[in-house]
């Protein structure tokens, strides 16, 4: 349970209904229980703290939107706020590629490798460099995998594929970044 | 799908190196920021279930069926009081009271039927 959780012992679907009722206690209770989770989420996906907020409010959006239709004993809570979070996640990745590069704000950090990060940054840093160059949706697999230590099915719930296709995105995704960050052993 | 030692041992090597990194605790303008749209979205949906339900439209086909129907009633009314006359002339004593209504139009109404003309008839039977 978070610490600070005004509720603890009040399930989701309660606060979201006590919400939907006009509680607005229930909906800091909510923010207080997933907004970390989903900034994480947002900040390994997106590499940046401003944007990840913003997908984490947005996600929060959908919900006080949603709170009046939610359908208790259905989906979990947090699996459908992680799916809206992935989601937002993935078209902001792809809007910012499609964007042209005269559009798009001029980058001063040009990716430098990971090594070269390593040297004068944390192993954070090094963790999101070698993230990032994940494609997108093993990136996402194996966030959520270390996130919470979710379980395969739930990553299949969120992210929408067959358990088999996270294993697949997972066993790749973690190849890659234990590849690029094992070489670095002593320094991480 | 077969864990190996090698896919053990990159759990492990991952899960610390993300186990170091703590989710972050939102800032206070986050959250203020996300308060405020949950007392946003909760002020509209009063506004919403406040707001009154709209009065209905007059509309001719509805007036003209209310009055259709009105009309049908009243000859029916007077065609039985013209058979009652007919019957009994005394069972008639002051006129016939009609009362109506349509849910179409929410027309309704007493009407007072003024019976001389039963009258004549009866007399004259």
């Amino acid at each position: 349970m978070t610490p600070n959780d005004p509720y603890p012992d009040v399930d989701d679907d309660t606060l979201v209904a006590r919400y939907a009722m006009g509680d607005q206690s229930a909906a800091r209770a909510l923010t207080t229980r997933h907004a970390s989770r989903l900034i994480a989420l947002g900040y390994r996906m997106l590499g940046d703290r401003a944007e990840a907020e913003d997908v984490a409010q947005e996600a929060l959006m959908r919900l006080w939107k949603t709170a009046a239709d939610w359908q208790a004993g259905g989906a979990k809570l947090s699996t459908w706020l992680y799916r809206v979070a992935s989601n937002l996640c993935i078209d902001r990745l792809r809007r910012a590629r499609s964007e042209p590069l005269d559009a798009a704000p001029e980058q001063i950090d040009e990716a430098p490798s990971v090594e070269a990060r390593l040297q004068t940054q944390s192993r954070a840093a090094a963790l999101h460099a070698a993230l990032a160059t994940l494609p997108e949706r093993q990136r996402l697999a194996v966030s959520l995998r270390f996130l919470d230590d979710l379980a395969n099915p739930e990553i299949a719930d969120i992210m929408e594929l067959s358990v088999d296709a996270v294993e697949s995105l997972l066993a790749r995704g973690k190849r890659a970044l234990a590849a690029q960050l094992r070489p670095m052993g002593d320094a991480l | 799908m077969t864990r190996t030692p090698q896919d053990r041992s990159e759990d492990a090597f991952l899960a610390d190196l993300f186990a170091e990194e703590a989710s972050p605790a939102p800032s206070t303008q986050f959250l203020e920021r996300v308060t405020a749209d949950a007392a946003e979205v909760a002020a509209a949906r009063r506004v919403i279930v406040a707001a009154p339900t709209p009065r209905p439209r007059f509309s001719f086909a509805g007036w003209f069926q209310g009055m259709g129907g009105a009309v049908a009633a009243m000859a029916t009314a007077m065609v039985i009081g013209i058979g009652v006359g007919y019957a009994d002339p005394g069972a008639i004593a002051g006129g016939i009271s009609l009362s109506y209504s349509d849910e179409g139009t929410g027309w309704s109404g007493v009407e007072e039927f003024d019976l001389d003309l039963v009258d004549t008839f009866a007399t004259e039977g």
